[in-house]
C-alpha cells in the first residue's frame, strides 16, 4: 500500500469547464459537445477515436496544472495508467457490423488498431514521451480507481517517479444496455511520491491511497434478483475499509448502482453510520474518478470515494490533505 | 517493498492443445496444434484462421456472473483458475483471501459479437445456439454489460474476496498481470495472488489483423522468412503466485521463482515497434537486474515472437543486444507457432511454458521453420527438445502501442 500526492488535475466531460465543477450534476450530452480543434490544436488528432481525444485533452490540462512535472524527468521514469470500460465499444460495434455486412477489407486502417483498448493510453504515452510503463485497466466500474492502485504500486516498486493516471469513456453504441446512462469524457490526475513533490517545490491537492476488494455477487450460476441483497457477503468490507482508513471515519462519496452488490454496499455503509453522499453509477468507470477530481479540486479531501460494480468489484480511495504544500483550491 | 521472494506454486491451462497443464505440456512436446478457419459464417475476411480450443474443451459453466451471460473466454478462465488453485493446494481460507489479477483484452467479446450476428440464420456451433442475442439475463435486461468481466467471473467462481483487477494491455496484458501480482506480493500486500489471462474468439480482432495485413493465411510462422503476420488462438493460462514464506509454511514445492520483471513503453507508434528496440532491450535488462541474474544465467527464452515481420526482426535484434553471440545457442520456444497468439493471455501462457520447462529441465522443439529468416539470428530448436541450462527462463510479452514486459523465471534453486 502506498500513498501518492496529486499535483495536477484535468477533466473533459460535458458541462464541466474545470475541475472545480466536476461535482456538478452531469447534463445530457449532445453531439459536438467536445471541440477537438480547440482542445487539441494541431495535426493528427481529428481522426482519433473520441475517448482518445478526451484523454489527451484532459492529460494536457492536468500536466499544465501540475506545473510541467515532466521537465527534467527522464522518459524512463514516467508512467501512465488509464482505466476504461467502453472506450472502443462503439468502434468495435461499427467494425463488427462492417465485417458481418461486408468484409474486413472495408475497415479503416487508421481506426482499426483501436479495437485494442490499450491504444488509448499508448497514444497518451507517445504524446508525452512516457516510456517507464503504459498500463490500461479495464475492471468493470472500478477501473478508474484501480488505475490509482496499480499506478501507486508501480511507483512504490520504483518503476517510475511520476504517474499520469486517469479514466476515459465514450458513449456506448446504439442498442447496448446502459447506453442512456453511460459515462462520457475523461479525467486525469498527475500523481507523484511525496519526496519528489517536495524536491521540485510543487504543491499538491491531496494524498490518495486506493484498495480493491471483491464481493461475490450471489452463488455462481444462480440468477440474482436486482432487489435481493441476501446472497452478497459484505463481511470483507471491514478489512478493506481498515486498510485505507484505519480507525478513521471520514465522509464517504459513494458511486453505486441498484444491483445486488450496489445495494449490499449501501446497506454496509448505513451500518457504519458514515456520512455518505450517493451518486448513481453510470455505465463505465469515469464517474468515481470525476467525483474524486471534484473533491480534490474543491479542497474536500478528508473523504473516501467508494464504488462497486454489479459484477462484484469494489474500490475505495482514501483522500487526505497534504501534510505540507497544500494546494489552494481556489487556484484550480 | 519488503523484498519477499515470489514463487509459482500452481498452474492451470486451456488451449488448442486441450484442457489442463498436462495436456499443454504433452502438446508442446508433440509439436503443438494447428490453425483452422473459424466456423463463424459472419467472419468475412481473407484469413479467418485461429488455433482453437476443441469444442469439448470449452467449459459449459459458469453461464453467468450476476446479470451477465458469460462466453467462452471467461468460462475457460474459470476452468484454468480452478485447476491452478487445486494444483497449489490452497485451503479454503487462503482461497477466500485470494487476490485475482488477470490480463484480459477482449474478455466477453464473443457474447457481444453473437448479439450482433443473431439475426442471421446460421449459428456458429462453437458459440452455442442457446439464448442467442441476449447479453444480460431477462430479469435484469437493462443493466450495462461490460466487456471485460473475466476477472470478476473468476473471483466469483473461486469465492475470492481479495480484489479482482483486470489489466487490458492488449497482447501484453497478462504479462503485466503477472508482474503486478508479483509486485503486490513483494510489497507485502498479499500472500497469494492468482494471475493469468483468458481470451475467447473475437471476430473483430481477427478482422482487424486482416485489415492491417498482419494475419498469416498459412499458419503462425515466427522467425520464418515467409511469415506474413500472426494467427490468433484462444484459451486461458493461470498461475498461483505465492510468497516464499507462505509456500514454505504449507510445505509446497514450487515450479519456479518469479525472479523479476522489466516494464517499458516505446512511446513510438500505434502498431509498429520502435525499430531499434531500445525499450524492449531495457525491459529485458531490467527484468534480469530485478532477478539478480546476468544474461549468461538464462537458459532459454520464450519470445513474444508473433510471426509479424517487423516484430520478430526487432525482437531478434534486441535479443542479440542483450545476449550477444550466445543467441546462436540460446534456445527459444516459439510458443505462438504451437498455440497461436492468445492475445491478452499470451504473457501468462509464456510464463506457464517457462515454469514447465523449468520443472522438466527441457526446452521442447518448436515446429520446423521452412526458411529461417537471416534477419532473425536466433536459435529455435526444431528437431528435438534440448536441455534447459542454466535453470532460468526469460519471457517476453509485447503489445500494440509499444507496451513491453519481460519476466524472469528461475528454477527451484532460486536466482539469488
Amino acid at each position: 500500500m502506498t500513498d501518492m500526492v496529486v499535483t495536477g488535475l484535468g477533466i473533459v466531460v460535458p458541462g464541466v469547464a474545470k475541475p472545480t465543477q466536476a461535482l456538478d450534476p452531469v447534463p445530457a450530452h449532445s453531439p459536438g459537445w467536445f471541440d477537438v480543434a480547440a482542445a487539441l490544436p494541431g495535426r493528427g488528432y481529428r481522426w482519433l477515436p473520441p475517448a482518445c481525444q478526451y484523454l489527451l485533452a484532459a492529460a494536457r490540462s492536468a500536466l499544465e496544472d501540475a506545473g510541467d512535472p515532466l521537465a527534467g524527468l527522464p522518459v524512463e521514469r514516467r508512467g501512465v495508467v488509464v482505466g476504461t470500460n467502453n472506450a472502443s465499444m462503439a468502434l468495435m460495434d461499427r467494425m463488427d457490423r462492417t465485417i458481418i455486412d461486408a468484409d474486413a477489407a472495408e475497415l479503416s486502417p487508421l481506426s482499426a488498431p483501436f479495437f485494442a483498448m490499450s491504444l488509448f493510453a499508448s497514444r497518451l504515452s507517445t504524446e508525452h514521451r512516457i516510456c517507464g510503463f503504459n498500463l490500461t485497466v479495464n475492471t468493470p466500474r472500478t477501473a478508474g480507481l484501480d488505475a490509482l492502485q496499480v499506478g501507486a504500486r508501480a511507483l512504490a516498486a520504483g518503476r517510475a517517479e511520476l504517474l499520469v493516471a486517469g479514466a476515459t469513456e465514450e458513449v456506448l453504441p446504439a442498442g447496448e444496455p446502459g447506453r442512456q446512462a453511460g459515462d462520457v469524457g475523461a479525467a486525469v490526475l498527475v500523481c507523484e511520491p511525496l519526496a519528489r513533490v517536495a524536491e521540485r517545490g510543487a504543491t499538491g491537492y491531496g494524498v490518495v491511497r486506493t484498495r480493491a476488494a471483491f464481493l461475490v455477487p450471489g452463488a455462481a450460476g444462480v440468477p440474482v434478483s436486482p432487489v435481493d441483497v441476501s446472497p452478497v457477503d459484505v463481511s470483507t468490507m471491514d478489512s478493506s475499509w481498515a486498510e485505507v482508513c484505519g480507525a478513521e471515519s471520514p465522509s464517504v462519496e459513494a458511486v453505486l448502482d441498484d444491483s445486488p452488490v450496489g445495494a449490499a454496499v449501501q446497506s454496509w455503509l448505513a451500518a457504519q453510520r458514515a456520512a455518505v453522499t450517493f451518486t448513481t453509477a453510470r455505465a463505465g468507470c469515469l464517474t468515481p474518478l470525476r467525483r474524486l477530481v471534484g473533491l480534490l479540486a474543491t479542497g474536500a479531501v478528508d473523504r473516501v470515494v467508494l464504488t462497486a460494480g454489479a459484477e462484484g468489484n469494489v474500490a475505495l480511495t482514501r483522500l487526505r490533505p497534504c501534510a505540507a504544500n497544500t494546494r489552494d483550491p481556489a487556484g484550480s | 517493498m519488503t523484498g519477499r521472494r515470489v514463487l509459482i506454486t500452481g498452474l492451470g491451462a486451456v488451449c488448442c492443445l486441450g484442457t489442463g497443464v498436462e495436456a499443454f505440456w504433452r502438446g508442446l512436446c508433440a509439436g503443438g496444434g494447428h490453425a483452422e478457419p473459424l466456423a463463424d459464417p459472419h467472419a468475412h475476411m481473407r484469413s479467418p484462421l485461429m488455433y482453437q480450443v476443441p469444442l469439448p474443451d470449452v467449459p459449459a459453466e459458469p453461464r453467468r456472473l450476476g446479470h451477465v451471460r458469460l462466453g467462452a473466454g471467461p468460462r475457460m478462465g474459470v476452468a484454468a483458475a480452478h485447476e491452478a488453485l487445486t494444483d497449489a493446494g490452497l485451503d479454503p481460507q487462503a482461497r477466500r483471501r485470494l487476490s485475482v489479477v488477470l490480463g484480459v483484452e477482449l474478455g466477453n467479446a464473443d457474447m457481444h459479437e453473437r448479439r450482433r450476428s443473431s439475426a442471421a440464420t446460421r449459428v456458429d456451433p462453437r458459440r452455442g445456439s442457446d439464448e442467442v442475442g441476449a447479453l444480460s439475463c431477462p430479469e435484469d435486461g437493462g443493466r450495462w454489460v461490460p466487456l471485460t468481466v473475466t476477472a470478476p467471473a473468476v473471483a466469483a467462481a473461486l469465492g475470492a474476496t481479495g480484489g479482482a483487477v483486470s489489466l487490458g494491455d492488449a497482447c501484453a496484458a497478462s504479462g503485466y498481470a503477472v508482474g503486478f501480482a508479483a509486485d503486490t506480493i513483494r510489497a507485502g500486500a498479499a500472500d497469494v495472488v492468482l494471475a493469468g489471462g483468458a481470451e475467447g474468439i473475437s471476430r473483430v480482432s481477427v478482422g482487424a489483423f486482416n485489415r492491417l495485413g498482419a494475419a498469416d493465411p498459412v499458419r503462425c510462422r515466427p522467425f520464418d522468412r515467409h511469415r506474413r503476420g500472426t494467427v490468433f488462438g484462444d484459451g486461458a493460462a493461470m498461475l498461483v503466485l505465492e510468497s516464499a514464506a507462505h509456500a514454505a509454511s504449507r510445505g509446497r514445492v514450487p515450479y519456479a521463482e518469479l525472479g523479476g520483471a522489466g516494464w517499458s513503453c516505446d512511446a513510438y507508434h500505434p502498431t509498429a515497434p520502435e525499430p531499434e528496440g531500445r525499450q524492449v532491450v531495457r525491459a529485458m535488462r531490467d527484468g534480469l537486474a530485478e532477478a539478480g541474474l546476468a544474461p549468461e544465467d538464462i537458459g532459454a527464452v520464450v519470445p513474444h515472437g508473433t510471426g509479424t515481420p517487423l516484430n520478430d526482426a526487432v525482437e531478434s535484434r534486441a535479443l542479440r543486444r542483450v545476449f550477444g553471440d550466445r543467441c546462436q545457442r540460446l534456445p527459444l520456444l516459439s510458443l505462438k507457432a504451437m498455440i497461436g497468439h492468445t492475445g491478452g493471455a499470451a504473457g501468462a501462457f509464456g510464463c506457464l511454458a517457462a515454469a514447465l520447462m523449468l520443472r522438466h529441465g527441457r526446452v521442447p522443439a518448436s515446429p520446423p521453420l521452412e526458411d529461417p529468416d537471416q534477419e532473425c539470428a536466433v536459435f529455435v530448436p526444431q528437431q528435438a527438445s534440448v536441455p534447459l541450462s542454466p535453470s532460468a527462463v526469460l519471457v517476453n510479452s509485447y503489445a500494440f502501442g509499444g507496451n513491453n514486459v519481460s519476466l524472469v523465471l528461475a528454477g527451484r534453486q532460486g536466482p539469488r
